[in-house]
């Protein structure tokens, strides 16, 4: 069984990607990490498939992409649930499925969460690039077949999102340079994602912020999950794709779960931040 | 004088904070402890980003022991008097002015200086690699020995070129790609800084050493259409 697979794009959808795992080696020279948005739910995708952990997926975003497969596969959806069907019959999540030769995977409303990913059984035929690129129309992916392999691997999807999520952090490496006013507001405040958030970072709503302290650091490292408060008050948490380094104060670290969970909220999802000593140590 | 201190930075991180100024002294010592971190391989660090005056470390909580970290600083701040990492030169030609440097009449005008002035001032000086950031293979060079800092653009161009040397504070940078761009635009230079071809794509490295020199419009193109091998540049 040597055959390649092809996936066309037909449709590109909002924002799809391909997403291999998180892109270490370059950060020094300023490539952002990367990878996956929601790492968990990626990992499981080829977990279910049997695939190696380093196989890249495709990261779809809210409206889905119409992709056309020339063969017959193996495939995998989880994270957000965004009314996959194939070839018009509504299609399960977390679970393998079999796709035949000459087949259309359609996705349809958004029921829940914001990003879905797609595992196809088989060695992806792509390197990884610098920086993420969104697919589009009449894109190509190749996938070179490998036999199944029947994993009985379960994967319960994580709980449907909470109205009001909170997300635990630690302190970040700036966190006493800030006034005691400005930590108690960004702990007791509920925060709205704001629009314009992304793979790179989500800002949240900030308005009429109080003293904040020091408002620029001599530039330093990033790491996803860091939340840096901009010259004006303004919350940024820093996602996959974010610079590598920033000049602005960091308050707090979200952890690994709470970045997962992130992945998952739209624009105008409202969050609390509550501090986790444990993380600390 | 202290060694660097090391505090924890989030569930996946450490910063290594270096005294808090930039100076090439500190940069240099940021640089030569992200070297031996390299060489030495404590495992568990997934990743290394060197700044001005810090270094962040990327670790996998799983694989990771602190004392490991703790005490290879220790017998790292013993030692590190004795260090003296090679250094590479590397010459970068610039077509200065013109439709390549929009903004460098209007620069020099800001520093009382004539275009060519301005010029000859950005040229004759060896720019040390203080960090990458920004996009992939951006670095930031300094130090420009002009007495005023340099503003940005007060709005940022949409489009800039790659190859796009530019000018703010008292930094300099070449764009590596298209980009949108706040930085006063000097000249272009038609070296590529990366090649993502390459299994290393970047032409710099952090503590490398840049000089600049001037070429005109058709050695510009030339150069732009017989791409040269980076080894050309290190000399």
């Amino acid at each position: 069984m040597d055959k390649l697979l092809h996936i066309d794009v037909r449709k590109a959808g909002l924002l799809t990607s391909m997403q291999h795992p998180e892109q270490v080696q370059f950060a020094a020279f300023g490539v952002p990490f990367g990878g996956p948005m929601d790492q968990q739910a990626a990992n499981a995708a080829n977990l279910i498939l049997g695939n190696s952990p380093s196989t890249p997926i495709l990261e779809i975003t809210l409206m889905g992409p119409e992709l056309h497969f020339s063969h017959r596969c193996i495939i995998s959806i989880t994270g957000a649930d965004l009314s996959p069907s194939l070839n018009g019959e509504e299609t399960p999540s977390y679970q393998a499925v079999n796709v035949p030769a000459d087949s259309l995977l359609t996705f349809g409303r958004a029921k829940s969460g914001f990003r879905a990913y797609l595992g196809i059984r088989g060695e992806w035929q792509h390197a990884p690039g610098l920086q993420t690129q969104a697919l589009r129309k009449e894109d190509r992916i190749a996938v070179r077949l490998l036999p199944n392999v029947h994993t009985e691997i379960q994967i319960q999807p994580r709980d449907p999102l909470p109205l009001q999520p909170t997300i635990y952090v630690s302190k970040g490496p700036e966190f006493y340079s800030f006034t005691k006013e400005y930590i108690a507001w960004f702990f007791s405040r509920l925060w709205r994602i704001t629009p314009d958030s992304n793979r790179m970072g989500y800002r949240l709503e900030a308005d009429n912020p109080p003293e904040q302290g020091p408002k620029e650091i001599i530039s330093s490292g990033i790491l996803p999950g860091t939340i840096q408060i901009t010259g004006s008050g303004q919350p940024v948490i820093l996602m996959a794709d974010a610079q590598t380094t920033g000049g602005y104060p960091r308050i707090a670290c979200v952890n690994r779960k709470g970045l997962d969970m992130l992945a998952q909220f739209r624009p105008g999802t409202q969050v609390r931040f509550t501090y986790q000593p444990h993380y600390d140590t | 004088m202290s060694g660097p201190s090391l505090v924890k930075y989030g569930e996946q991180g450490y910063l290594i904070q270096f005294e808090e100024k930039i100076s090439l002294d500190v940069s240099r010592k940021v640089h030569q402890l992200t070297h031996d971190l390299e060489t030495h391989s404590i495992a568990g660090i997934k990743s290394l980003i060197p700044a001005y005056n810090s270094l962040t470390v990327y670790i996998d909580p799983n694989d990771f022991r602190l004392s490991q970290l703790e005490s290879f600083l220790e017998s790292w701040q013993a030692s590190e008097a004795d260090k003296q990492a090679e250094r590479r030169i590397l010459k970068i030609p610039v077509c200065y002015g013109g439709e390549y440097g929009p903004d460098l009449e209007s620069l020099a005008e800001y520093h009382q200086l004539s275009a060519e002035e301005m010029t000859i001032l950005h040229c004759n000086n060896l720019y040390h690699i203080y960090n990458f950031g920004f996009l992939p293979g951006f670095a930031y060079l300094g130090n420009l020995p002009t007495e005023k800092d340099s503003p940005r653009l007060g709005t940022p161009r949409t489009r800039v070129a790659a190859g796009s040397v530019a000018i703010t504070g008292k930094q300099t940078a070449i764009y590596p790609s298209e980009t949108a761009a706040g930085w006063q635009i000097i000249g272009r230079t038609p070296i590529s800084v990366l090649n993502p071809s390459l299994e290393v794509p970047f032409l710099f490295k952090a503590g490398d050493q840049i000089s600049f020199y001037p070429i005109d419009e058709e050695t510009f193109l030339e150069m732009s259409e017989n791409p040269l091998d980076w080894q050309m540049l290190y000399g």
